[in-house]
């Protein structure tokens, strides 16, 4: 079976850092990889071997069926790559960054160069922006272009560095449209994300911490391996809370109620358990100014995962 | 290698370069400001400079006639009668000699070496008008020797002889001598004429002070440059001894002044000593064998700066539009596409070599504007400032990917582009460089290009003669594009 991407033991050092280090993956084809992972993991690192800019120090690499050290202008054509900084020339047009990467990549001919630019343009619908100086664009609407710009030559393996990063929640929505658009034409996609729910969206989902891969599965697996708790927070008038009160809490939520101030922290596994335990403060007759759920962060979890690894290690 | 890919980067850089109005700017004004500037601070001439003069020479009181008249009367054979109105009444009676000093004498003894005596003898023996005539010209030669020290004079003696009795008797052994003394003082003040020629040149303003103590505080002041203390026996001492003392006061703070200064104040004491002595006494001869008279500053530096000019600005715009492709990250896009990495590097030049050739050739124009000397071998320096300029724009592209930071870009300048000027033979001569700094002259392109253009300017050279710096400034733009392309297949960071 042959894969879009597939590692071995693939190595990279910078001075005394590795930043990657032996990662070993296969991706098939038509799916969508999540590359989840905090700043400093190795991601982009890992990346840029992919698409051949960076050389390994070890182990080898394949895209598309293709070493990554010997790759041609043809094969690099069949990749398209949207790197973390926008990466646009400021001072030309949407469209003509648009066009300068078609042609960059080997999209020659003038008539089917400017259909293919129509085409991406209307798909990912910056028509109305097409012909602004990159540089008078919001942030959002450079990220689409500068998307636009690895996607226009029709790549089959797309490889997009924080693609989301810094946009709105109605954009992201949008982009994560298109990936999946873009999967079911049988295209293979590569997304390295901060974000845990767009972890979700994904077919596939690796962790990666300190150059290595540590947990890879779809993320209903993945989310079986990592205890997911939200939190509830109380914010309260009064300092002072009768330790009865906290005592049936603590039952209710089968964790431990920390204290700060006039707040209260209670780690909730259901929402059930969160209707029970605001119903108990509301019969103790406290005045509650604040209720929120936190949602756990991406770093949380991931913490939480990191020192389980280590703790099987030991 | 795919050249349509290549036209492709270029003409998108094309594109980017019309859109921004600064870098447009630095790329044509700047240039064309910062050559304007410097032909304009090498095309002036100093004139005016502050020059102090305090001068007390007087003329020399001596004549030539007194110090005779002085040795004859310590003579004991002789006695002397001075200015005998009817002194040739009594020739032969009274007087046995007549000695007439004309006006001219002391002039011409200290002027030209040369004094004419006139005597008139009448003896009344052969024997006595030889020994008159011996003992008044050996005396009178000893005393022009006395009088003038060192130098050495012709004394030509007009003689009348009349004999009484041509035969042989006792002669007198006392004899009566008339001196008729015409010999007028010499009015030359040589510090007058050096003063006098020290105005007339433009090229200094004189002050004429009354104490030596005031020519000295202008001096520390920095009212002048030049202070010439002019002694009270210089006359004196040209005349009779050759030579002499004048003190000279400098302010070196502006070098360029001070020689202008100093040169004129040769000229003067040059030009007084030519009047008075007729010919010059410190006589140089120039023969230009490459170059001439008519050079001036700008002619001999413009075609020197014109390359440095051009470098520098190649150099620094190349740096920054290509460090700035690696900032925003497009470059490593380009890199992750089916572009090769030569293709880049040659895409990048030729937008590059183009701004160059526009720079270069608007430099060169403005520096036509002062010098049109560039525009007897026109076709040598620009050739020579176009390769200079591709050099410097491939080193710049290898360079540049050593750099993370426009800042870098700027530090470049003290580390690559100062040192040239100093050590490449723009300014001072590489013959001046101490022997462990020699090998680093040539390693730098600027020295190879102001080496030919100096060939080219003062020797007329032709392409063929300066073919050893085109190869080498033609390696340099290889090694560029070599070392440009083997860094970005090592790997970007």
């Amino acid at each position: 079976m042959s894969y879009a991407v597939e590692t071995h033991q693939l190595t990279k050092r910078f001075g005394k850092i590795t930043a990657v280090n032996s990662v070993s993956i296969k991706v098939p084809y038509a799916i969508i990889l999540g590359l989840v992972g905090p700043n400093g993991a190795g991601k982009t690192t890992f990346l840029r071997m992919l698409v051949g800019i960076l050389k390994p120090d070890e182990g080898k690499g394949f895209v598309l069926g293709k070493n990554i050290e010997r790759l041609t202008p043809k094969d690099r054509a069949r990749i398209g790559y949207m790197t973390q900084h926008k990466a646009l020339y400021t001072d030309l047009t949407a469209r003509e960054n648009i066009e300068y990467f078609a042609k960059i990549n080997g999209i020659i001919d003038p008539v089917k160069r400017r259909e293919l630019t129509d085409e991406i343009i209307e798909l990912l619908e910056i028509t109305e922006w097409e012909n602004i100086l990159v540089e008078h664009l919001s942030g959002g609407t450079q990220q689409l272009v500068s998307l636009a710009c690895a996607l226009v030559h029709q790549p089959e393996l797309m490889i997009l560095d924080e693609p989301t990063v810094g946009i709105n929640p109605m954009l992201r929505e949008k982009f994560w449209k298109h990936f999946k658009e873009l999967r079911n034409l049988g295209k293979t996609l590569i997304i390295t994300t901060h974000y845990l729910e767009e972890a979700e969206r994904c077919d596939i989902v690796a962790l990666m911490h300190n150059g290595k891969i540590i947990a890879l599965g779809t993320p209903t697996e993945l989310k079986k391996t990592i205890q997911y708790k939200k939190s509830l927070v109380l914010t309260l008038v009064e300092k002072k809370v009768p330790n009865q009160l906290l005592n049936a809490i603590e039952e209710i939520a089968n964790a431990a109620v920390e204290q700060e101030n006039n707040s209260l922290a209670i780690d909730v596994e259901s929402y059930d358990q969160i209707i029970k335990i605001l119903q108990l403060v509301e019969k103790s007759n406290l005045k509650v100014l604040d209720v929120k759920i936190k949602e756990p962060t991406f770093n949380e979890v991931f913490m939480k995962l990191v020192s389980r690894k280590r703790g099987a290690m030991e | 290698m795919n050249i349509r890919r290549i036209l492709t980067i270029s003409t998108r850089i094309f594109k980017q370069i019309k859109r921004d109005k600064r870098t447009l700017g630095l790329m044509i004004t700047a240039p064309i400001l910062v050559t304007l500037l410097f032909s304009w601070a090498f095309a002036g001439e100093l004139t005016g400079i502050p020059v102090v003069v305090y001068n007390i020479d007087q003329p020399l009181e001596k004549r030539v006639a007194d110090a005779i008249i002085q040795v004859l009367e310590n003579n004991d054979t002789i006695s002397i009668t001075l200015n005998d109105p009817n002194a040739f009444n009594k020739l032969g009676s009274v007087y046995q000699a007549v000695i007439i000093f004309k006006e001219n004498l002391t002039r011409n003894v200290i002027l030209t070496g040369e004094a004419e005596i006139q005597i008139y003898l009448k003896t009344l023996t052969q024997i006595d008008a030889q020994i008159l005539t011996q003992i008044i010209t050996n005396n009178i030669s000893k005393a022009i020797k006395d009088f003038l020290g060192t130098k050495g004079i012709t004394l030509k003696v007009n003689k009348t002889v009349q004999i009484n009795f041509p035969y042989p008797s006792p002669f007198t052994q006392q004899y009566n001598v008339c001196i008729l003394d015409y010999d007028e003082k010499l009015d030359i003040i040589l510090g007058n004429l050096v003063v006098n020629e020290l105005m007339s040149n433009k090229d200094v303003s004189l002050h004429i002070v009354s104490s030596r103590e005031k020519c000295i505080s202008m001096i520390k002041d920095n009212k002048a440059v030049l202070g010439i203390i002019i002694p009270n026996n210089f006359t004196k001492q040209i005349l009779l001894h050759n030579s002499s003392i004048i003190e000279l006061y400098i302010n070196g703070i502006q070098q360029d002044e001070m020689t202008t200064a100093l040169k004129a104040f040769e000229e003067a004491v040059n030009d007084a000593l030519e009047k008075v002595f007729g010919e010059k006494t410190v006589e140089i001869s120039k023969n230009y064998i490459y170059g001439s008279e008519e050079f001036s500053s700008i002619d001999f530096l413009a075609p020197s700066f014109l390359g440095f000019i051009a470098m520098f600005f190649t150099f620094i715009i190349s740096g920054i539009l290509f460090l700035r492709e690696r900032l925003i990250g497009t470059l490593e896009r380009m890199l992750a596409s089916a572009t090769t990495h030569t293709e880049i590097v040659l895409g990048y030049l030729i937008s590059f070599l183009i701004v160059a050739t526009i720079q270069s050739t608007i430099i060169t124009l403005v520096t036509l504007i002062f010098s049109t000397k560039i525009l007897e071998n026109f076709l040598q320096i620009y050739t020579l400032v176009l390769l200079l300029a591709m050099g410097s724009v491939s080193l710049s592209i290898f360079l540049s990917s050593y750099m993370k930071t426009e800042l870098q870009v700027i530090q470049m300048i003290p580390i690559y582009i100062i040192p040239q000027i100093f050590l490449s033979g723009l300014i001072l001569s590489l013959k001046a460089l101490p022997e462990f700094l020699r090998p680093l002259a040539y390693i730098l392109p600027l020295t190879y290009y102001v080496d030919a253009v100096k060939k080219i300017i003062y020797m007329n050279a032709t392409l063929t003669n300066i073919l050893p710096q085109l190869i080498i400034l033609t390696a340099y733009f290889i090694l560029g594009i070599i070392l440009g392309i083997k860094k970005f297949r090592k790997e970007i960071t």
